[in-house]
């Protein structure tokens, strides 16, 4: 009796370590943005935009016996739950057929209400847990937390950019765009990116893109010389939130590309007399020795 | 017991000794030097284009003398009481940019545009360095005089990569190359092993490193090709200053 005893002691911890075996990776796209692990405000508002999950379970399941996987999602705070009772899942159970499994076809918006996101219009970015729940037979007793995974709602919308300047190029026009101030809607995110329009401000033809690029100088390129532009300049989150559209800049000199002459093609409009090239003078030659030498010495050190 | 406590007394200090080993005050073996230098640097490619009313370098980048940083590495090939004579190779880096410029039909100029000028400069040199003041009389002082050959290796570049000119005969001038000319240098170094002789000793020990100077010199250059009619002048006009450090070991 006292020998049996003992024996389940010891296998007791085992069976716990079993229950609390360290849960797998999951993974969620939404489709309509392309990044994954983000959702904007629009896909977050969306009653039709899906997101594929990706999951990586730390259990094997069987199909025969009708195992099935809960898709859960939670706060930051909270986290997973993992033991009780097993949360409603965002959407129906899925038959679990693998220990990695596509799951397609998950309502984003089911996934903040689950998650307690609260509004999607706010200016904050909310982080929140994906969780992944195993129910042996489809059942929800000895049901076990699989895999999580983190996902954020990136609800921030950037705030509108400056344009401080423009830089007019042969062909091109290099805009030094600002991020804007942060407003009650309009706040600082993280990966902002800029995009700047020129268009042209009389006689038609196609407005230019230039970027995505970071905050700095972004190159509207490829367009027509002697052409006056007006220039504006946008800001996207890495999710996709675009900001409000900046000021108009131009038609104006800065904003009319021409072919400028760089130094060099100064230098010999005005005839200056250095031909380039390596074999200026007849020294020109001596410019290799110069740097065998240099590595004669240093092997020579270390000879 | 006593003993005991003496063996135990020795193993204690064994790691010790280890890890402060006594510095010895006999130098270690010279074998050449090492400096690295800054100098406010500008070309005089406008001395080409003394009556243009806009001279293309001014026009380009301004007045602004942009630094060049240089290092050197020399071999010491004569050394005694009285000075060092250092043969050295050495190498560097300057750039400076600006905008380009598109004159209209009425003669009105606009500015615009990227464009650069990049320099690498390469020298042989040979310099004899005055060691006497301090290895006699302990004044930390070490006047030195330096002549180089130098190969200022240059690159322009403007909004498309490397600068092209094409002549109204066609033929075609890329924005690169390379120019040979001379310098001379005349210079004062602070020698700061004066300073503090035990961390001078413990540089010895530790890098080998036999004197650190601060120096201070002057120098004259001219690099278009030796006097080529068909070479720009990237020697600066002036007597450029340079300060830096100095490693002998």
């Amino acid at each position: 009796m006292l020998r049996r005893a003992t024996l389940l002691l010891c296998l007791l911890p085992g069976a716990a370590l079993a229950q609390i075996a360290t849960p797998g990776t999951t993974s969620a796209l939404v489709t309509t943005q392309g990044t994954t692990g983000l959702a904007n405000q629009a896909e977050c508002v969306s009653t039709t935009s899906t997101s594929t999950w990706t999951v990586a379970s730390s259990v094997t399941p069987v199909i025969v016996n009708g195992d099935r996987y809960r898709l859960g999602a939670a706060t930051q705070t909270t986290g997973c739950t993992t033991s009780g009772t097993v949360p409603a899942g965002i959407s129906q159970d899925v038959t679990a057929t693998g220990a990695t499994q596509v799951i397609q076809g998950v309502f984003v918006s089911a996934m903040a209400t689950t998650a307690s996101v609260g509004s999607c219009t706010q200016a904050n970015d909310v982080p929140v847990v994906l969780c992944v729940y195993y129910l042996p037979g489809g059942a929800t007793t000895n049901w076990q937390l699989v895999s999580q995974g983190t996902f954020v709602f990136q609800l921030a919308i950037p705030p509108r950019p400056t344009i401080n300047g423009v830089t007019p190029g042969d062909s091109q026009l290099s805009v030094s765009v600002a991020a804007g101030t942060a407003t009650a809607t309009e706040t600082a995110t993280r990966s902002v990116t800029y995009r700047v329009t020129c268009t042209p401000s009389a006689g038609g033809g196609a407005p230019s893109t230039g970027g995505p690029s970071n905050v700095g100088r972004v190159i509207c390129a490829g367009l027509t010389n002697s052409t006056p532009y007006t220039v504006t300049a946008q800001a996207s989150s890495q999710a996709g939130n675009s900001s409000a559209v900046s000021d108009v800049t131009g038609p104006n000199a800065s904003t009319t590309p021409l072919p400028f002459l760089d130094f060099w093609q100064v230098y010999k409009d005005q005839g200056g007399v250095e031909q380039g090239g390596c074999s200026t003078g007849s020294a020109g030659a001596l410019a290799p020795a110069l740097v065998l030498l240099g590595l004669l010495a240093v092997r020579r050190r270390r000879s | 017991m006593k003993k005991a406590l003496f063996a135990l007394a020795l193993v204690l200090a064994l790691p010790a000794a280890a890890q402060s080993p006594v510095v010895v005050s006999k130098e270690s073996p010279r074998w050449g030097s090492f400096q690295v230098s800054v100098s406010p640097f500008s070309p005089n490619i406008d001395s080409e284009f003394t009556n243009a009313a806009s001279p293309p370098y001014a026009t380009a980048f301004g007045t602004s003398r942009p630094l060049m940083v240089q290092g050197i590495f020399s071999k010491s090939v004569w050394i005694t009481e009285v000075g060092t004579l250092d043969v050295g190779f050495g190498a560097g880096y300057w750039q400076v940019s600006g905008q380009g410029q598109f004159t209209d039909s009425s003669g009105v100029v606009q500015r615009g545009g990227s464009t650069s000028l990049m320099i690498i400069p390469l020298q042989i040199a040979v310099a004899y360095r005055f060691d006497w003041f301090y290895e006699r009389f302990d004044v930390p002082l070490a006047p030195y005089f330096r002549g180089a050959l130098v190969d200022y290796v240059w690159n322009t570049s403007g909004q498309g990569g490397v600068s092209s000119w094409t002549s109204a005969t066609g033929t075609t001038y890329r924005g690169n190359g390379a120019t040979f000319g001379l310098s001379g240098t005349l210079g004062l170094a602070l020698v700061l092993d004066a300073f503090d002789t035990g961390m001078s000793r413990q540089m010895d020990y530790d890098l080998g490193i036999n004197r650190s100077m601060l120096f201070f010199d002057f120098t004259k250059s001219s690099v278009n090709d030796f006097g080529s009619q068909k070479s720009w002048q990237l020697a600066p006009s002036y007597w450029a200053w340079s300060a830096g450090l100095l490693f002998v070991y």
